[in-house]
């Protein structure tokens, strides 16, 4: 009841800074906190001739969902796991085992990863990625907001699609997806069958201290570790291959 | 798409001048009717070619952008404004001329409105609000793509550009089977999958993802198509044959085969063998055979459980057991999926036969207070069993919460035994004390079925479920047989004092029927604990009878029935249990359970012969509980702790009377209390997946209360006579380690094993109690050296310590080594041959009580060479027991007794096989 009339005041608050279309200069934000729901289908894993995967399919739900959070400021952004789902989600195995918390210098274009894997903390610097974005015509409301659709390629075949905000003047994303001329609200990722869509964006002051780097985990460089955890899941399979694209998004 | 219709080319007069040398853009933006400066309005710059984004920026306060370091060559300038149309157009952007775009007007959207028009078809509603068509019932050519099947479509209009409108607005979205990003490519769905793949399309409004997310209209609806795919698409079948032989005694052969369409799955195999195959494996059963018996379920709060149906001794894949079996199998499956996978059958048919004969040698050791005792068995034996069984199983997922499954089993069998054995008790000084010669065999026939439902449903509120089973299993087995045996007993003088004969026939007969129900009902209490109650009822009844006879007077035939060695039973036990649970559950920290059950047990059996019975029951408690914690280092420790009572059997209270073996007797003890176990166990287990090391470590403890154990007499003419009684004090203790890591040059992969157990035993001899206590210790380190489709090395040694010391002779411990050494190497050689060997030598230390000599070194090796297309089709030259040496052996190390057995099992043999995969899939290709 609570929850529901908070999220129709953040709606009308929405509403009005983003549908500013009856004339007047539109708002634009520049620091907020900004909710994702990445929503993945793990019955497009399974295998439908393995019995063993038609068990868990039929056991397991056909989407798991997992919230983030996205504070940002107009040069800066920390992207970390949010808050708990509401049910407790069943995930099948090896889908997304890594832990993200990425701080982006959206002047700089350099990144810092807290990666944990399997309870390992790995802390990662990095170049933010240099994605070729096919900008389309397409445009889609996200959150209240007008998004254009753009589309990408990132570790050499992966193609991403990501709708992007003018109405945000960071140019920040979910997980190390950044350099579009405005807020990325949205993400699909077909191979990986997952999408992040921004689900609510909050006005609020974000600190300094919201928006620090992580600091804790062994230190890598981003090639260093890359080409390290190619090197171990070369042994795994098919799965590994999985688990290398979610690993090193 | 309606914001694409917005899309507005302004062609406002502005001109391109050249001022400096760099690849600099700039210029301002500009309100068209307020003639006002427009601020953090995007400029982006997108090659020409292919629309990639090579450079953006945002107007400032006076709405003057620059763009800086533009590659040259044409592009496109997509200026946007939330509240403004897009202004699009191309840029020629040279190496000499930096651009000034001038001054850029923009439109205000509230103006391109008015000029908007919605236009309104009327819509054929089927479902609600979806509109359903049948992809077959349109006409289309073959290789006809969806566009195609969408411009058949009432309703629906595809402009040359590919533009789709349905009911008279541009659709949103195309999904296929509801998932939008199909492919990697999803602006091109229609127009490269072939319309054969597809079922049904479904056109609806489809609610912005907010609304779906907060339950509030917010008025937002998209136009969506939704191709739903055929399901029988794929169409083809593998299989595989299998033919080996050494051209004398030995052969394996099996087909097999399984033919899909679609869901549909028809599969059938054919397995015979005298090299220990005796079924299906894992692998293949996953392939041709039928469910695994593997049940998985979730508790309500999101926890999965597995639990596997077991299955009996009959239905494995390969012999474990001892002597050299033949076997034949041959099964038939059909399983389907209707209804969106909402139903589904499985059924199968099985006839397996396993002929063994067996040899084998058993040498005891006895511990007495004032003396040593041994015993040497000797026997052959020959065993055949036939079964044939069906099996099904019904699924019916009723709602998006409820389901139901019914499964059933049924079986017939045949079974022959044929049994012969010499057995010897020598005295301290290898003096006779009793021999015996027995003789037994006996036909049997018998049957089986059961089965079960089970209903299962989610209520509303999330974690609050009721799952309902009721089961039935039913088995009947009847027997005739005989038993010949021969006692003889010895006096000190080494004659025999005394003997007995024993000439008997046996008919038996058992029949058991249960039947029983299961109720679990769990309540959310927060978002992370749950209560759960169960409550079950179980009934079983059965029925065993004996008829013995022996000859008449003369006569040759078996007629004359034994009264005392002849009964009738009948057993009732009625089970009442109930339980509680608390679970709680914090993702990636902590997870708890506590609870337990109380049950209670009746039992009845009367003795229908004599019109007596014996009633009792027990109260039982089981408590248990659990704790998972994850440490922040990632590292996981768990503690179980499990408590069990357990009430003693009706034939350990009052057994019933069986002269099949004089030498070892049994009697009852009307006083027996049930026994209270408890079992702790700590782990701590930890992965690093960067330097691939692992860690598992787990310590295990359990006590038992009024634990089981048996008083031994060992009369005068050294027959064993045994009774069950309490006894205090038992416990075991034990550790196991395991540690891995890998090398990074060489590139070795290294582990280490330990396992360590320490157990007290008490018991009883010749009313004297006696406490045992032993101890087993293990190390085995393992190196693999491993490069995939080149080679694999891997060296495996293990040492194991054991020790065993009785309270009442602890002058007479006995203790040895064991070792065992495994090498294993595997070479991909050219030509597509591969080479595998393995050697395990045996190392078993001599006792005082074992000074037989029992190493062994078993060598196998086998030769490989791949051909056919894709490798399809193996010739394989193996051998099994190069050396010749392997034996069957077993040691026990028990409260008061040692023994090692060794019996007959495979020796060295050569084989010759062809392995042939085979494989037409009809999976139709993606564009």
């Amino acid at each position: 009841m609570n929850l529901k009339l908070i999220m129709l005041v953040l709606l009308v608050s929405f509403t009005t800074c983003s549908f500013a279309q009856t004339g007047g200069v539109p708002q634009f934000i520049s620091k907020g906190k900004i909710e994702y729901e990445r929503k993945t289908n793990q019955h497009a894993f399974m295998d439908e001739n393995n019995p063993w995967d038609a068990m868990m399919k039929k056991n397991l739900p056909k989407f798991v969902t997992y919230y983030f959070d996205l504070d940002f400021d107009k040069s800066h952004s920390v992207y970390k796991p949010g808050r708990e789902p509401e049910q407790r989600q069943n995930k099948y195995w090896g889908i997304f085992d890594a832990d993200n918390i990425i701080s982006t210098d959206l002047d700089s274009n350099m990144s810092i990863t807290q990666k944990s894997i399997y309870g390992d903390t790995y802390l990662i610097s990095d170049t933010v990625r240099k994605i070729d974005w096919k900008i389309s015509t397409e445009i889609r409301k996200i959150a209240g907001f007008d998004c254009r659709k753009a589309v990408g390629k990132v570790m050499d075949s992966i193609i991403v699609i990501a709708f992007y905000t003018d109405e945000i003047l960071a140019t920040g994303g979910p997980e190390s997806f950044a350099g579009l001329p405005g807020m990325i609200l949205g993400i699909a990722i077909p191979r990986m069958h997952t999408t992040w869509y921004a689900t609510k964006l909050q006005l609020v002051d974000v600190s300094a201290n919201d928006l620090a780097a992580p600091k804790k985990g062994k230190k890598y460089a981003g090639n260093d570790f890359r080409s390290k955890l190619t090197e171990i899941l070369k042994g795994w399979g098919p799965d590994g291959v999985r688990r290398q694209w979610q690993m090193m998004l | 798409m309606r914001k694409i219709t917005l899309l507005l080319l302004i062609c406002s007069c502005f001109t391109v001048r050249a001022y400096t040398q760099n690849k600099t853009i700039t210029g301002s933006v500009v309100d068209t009717s307020e003639k006002k400066t427009l601020t953090n309005t995007v400029i982006s710059i997108l090659r020409k070619a292919d629309s990639v984004l090579v450079g953006f920026a945002r107007s400032d306060k006076a709405g003057n952008f620059t763009l800086k370091k533009i590659p040259v060559g044409k592009s496109i300038i997509l200026i946007s404004h939330p509240a403004y149309g897009d202004y699009v157009d191309e840029v020629e952007i040279t190496a000499t001329s930096p651009v000034d775009l001038g001054k850029i007007f923009m439109t205000q959207k509230s103006q391109l409105l008015q000029e908007y028009v919605v236009s309104n078809a009327s819509p054929i509603r089927i479902k609600g609000d979806t509109t359903e068509y049948k992809a077959d019932s349109f006409y289309l050519k073959a290789g006809s793509t969806v566009e195609d099947l969408l411009k058949k479509l009432p309703g629906i209009q595809v402009d040359r550009n590919g533009k789709i409108t349905a009911q008279g607005e541009a659709v949103q979205k195309v999904l296929v089977d509801g998932e939008e990003f199909f492919s990697d490519d999803p602006t091109i769905v229609t127009q490269n999958m072939l319309s054969d793949a597809i079922d049904k399309v479904q056109v609806y409004d489809k609610k912005s993802d907010q609304a779906t997310f907060t339950g509030v209209d917010d008025g937002v609806k998209n136009k969506t198509i939704d191709l739903k795919l055929k399901e029988n698409r794929k169409k083809g079948y593998f299989g595989k044959v299998e033919a080996g032989t050494d051209a004398h005694q030995f052969w394996n052969n099996s087909v097999m085969l399984n033919a899909f369409k679609g869901k549909r799955k028809l599969s059938g195999f054919g397995i015979m063998s005298n090299t220990g195959k005796t079924g299906l494996n894992w692998q293949e059963s996953n392939s041709y055979g039928g469910s695994s018996g593997m049940e998985m379920y979730d508790d309500g709060g999101g926890t999965m459980y597995f639990s596997s149906g077991g299955g009996d001794d009959f239905g494995g894949s390969s012999f474990y057991g001892e002597g050299l079996p033949k076997s034949w199998n041959a099964g038939a499956l059909y399983s389907n999926k209707w209804d969106n996978d909402k139903v589904s059958l499985n059924t199968g048919y099985q006839y397996r036969k396993l002929n063994t004969q067996a040899r084998g040698l058993t040498q005891s050791k006895y511990i007495l207070p004032d003396t040593l005792y041994y015993i040497n068995d000797n026997g052959n034996s020959y065993s055949s069993r036939i079964r044939n069984s069906l099996n099904g199983t019904y699924e019916y997922q009723i709602d998006s919460s409820s389901s139901l499954k019914l499964t059933a089993q049924a079986y017939t069998g045949k079974s022959v035994n044929m049994n012969n054995s010499y057995s010897e008790s020598l005295d301290e000084f290898g003096k006779f004390v009793n021999t015996s010669n027995r003789k037994t065999s006996s036909e049997a026939d018998n049957k089986s079925i059961n089965s079960s439902l089970v209903y299962r449903k989610k209520l509303k509120k999330i974690g609050r479920t009721i799952s309902l089973n009721l089961s039935q299993n039913y088995t009947e087995t009847e027997s005739d047989g005989y038993l010949n045996a021969e006692y003889k007993y010895f006096d000190e003088a080494g004659m025999v004092k005394q003997s007995e004969t024993t000439d008997q026939a046996k008919l038996n007969s058992n029949i058991r029927s249960t039947f029983s129900g299961r109720a679990v009902y769990t309540e959310p209490l927060s978002k992370r604990a749950i209560l759960e109650f169960n409550y079950s009822l179980n009934n079983s009844l059965g029925r065993s009878g004996i008829t013995t006879l022996e000859k008449g007077s003369g006569g040759a035939k078996y007629e004359t029935v034994i009264d005392s060695l002849s009964n009738n039973y009948s057993l009732n036990v009625l089970t009442n249990s109930a339980g509680l649970n608390y679970r709680y559950a914090k993702p990636k920290k902590i997870n708890f359970s506590f609870g337990g059950n109380i049950s209670r047990a009746d039992f009845m059996r009367k003795d229908i012969k004599a019109d007596s019975s014996v009633a009792y029951n027990f109260i039982n408690f089981f408590p248990r509980a659990n704790v998972n914690l994850t440490l922040p280092n990632g590292a996981n420790i768990y503690f179980n702790y499990n408590g069990y009572t357990r009430a003693p059997s009706i034939d350990q209270i009052q057994p019933i009377k069986d002269n099949s073996d004089l030498l070892n007797q049994r009697i009852g003890n009307p006083d027996l209390k049930q026994s209270f176990r408890q079992q702790f166990n700590l782990s701590y287990n930890s992965y690093k997946l960067l330097s691939q090391r692992g860690l598992y470590t787990s310590f295990n403890f359990s006590t038992v209360n009024n634990d089981f154990s048996t008083i031994n007499f060992v009369d005068q003419l050294g027959r064993r006579i045994s009774q069950p009684v309490n006894v205090q004090g038992n416990r075991s203790l034990g550790f196991y380690g395991g540690y891995s890591k890998k090398m990074k040059k060489p590139n070795l992969m290294i582990s280490m094993d330990a396992n360590m157990s320490s157990n007290r035993n008490a018991g009883f001899i010749n009313s004297l109690k006696n406490i045992n206590k032993s101890f087993n210790a293990g190390i085995g380190p393992r190196f693999v050296v491993a490069k995939d489709k080149k080679y694999d090395f891997t060296y495996r040694p293990q040492v194991n310590f054991t020790k065993s010391v009785s309270s009442i002779r602890p002058d007479e411990p006995t203790q040895y080594f064991t070792q065992e050494h495994f090498v294993y190497a595997s070479v991909f050689l050219p030509l597509k041959l591969e080479f595998v060997t393995d050697c395990t030598f045996s190392l078993r230390q001599k006792t005082d009580a074992f000074d037989k000599n029992t190493n062994v070194t078993k060598w196998n090796a086998r030769l490989d060479k791949k051909f056919l297309k894709k490798d399809a089709a193996i010739l394989r030259l193996a051998a099994f027991d190069i050396l010749d040496q392997n034996i069957g052996f077993q040691r026990n190390v028990n409260s008061n007794f040692i023994s090692e057995r060794t019996y007959d099992t495979f020796r060295r043999y050569f084989m010759l096989s062809i392995i042939w995969n085979f494989n037409k899939s009809g999976v139709p290709q993606q564009q």
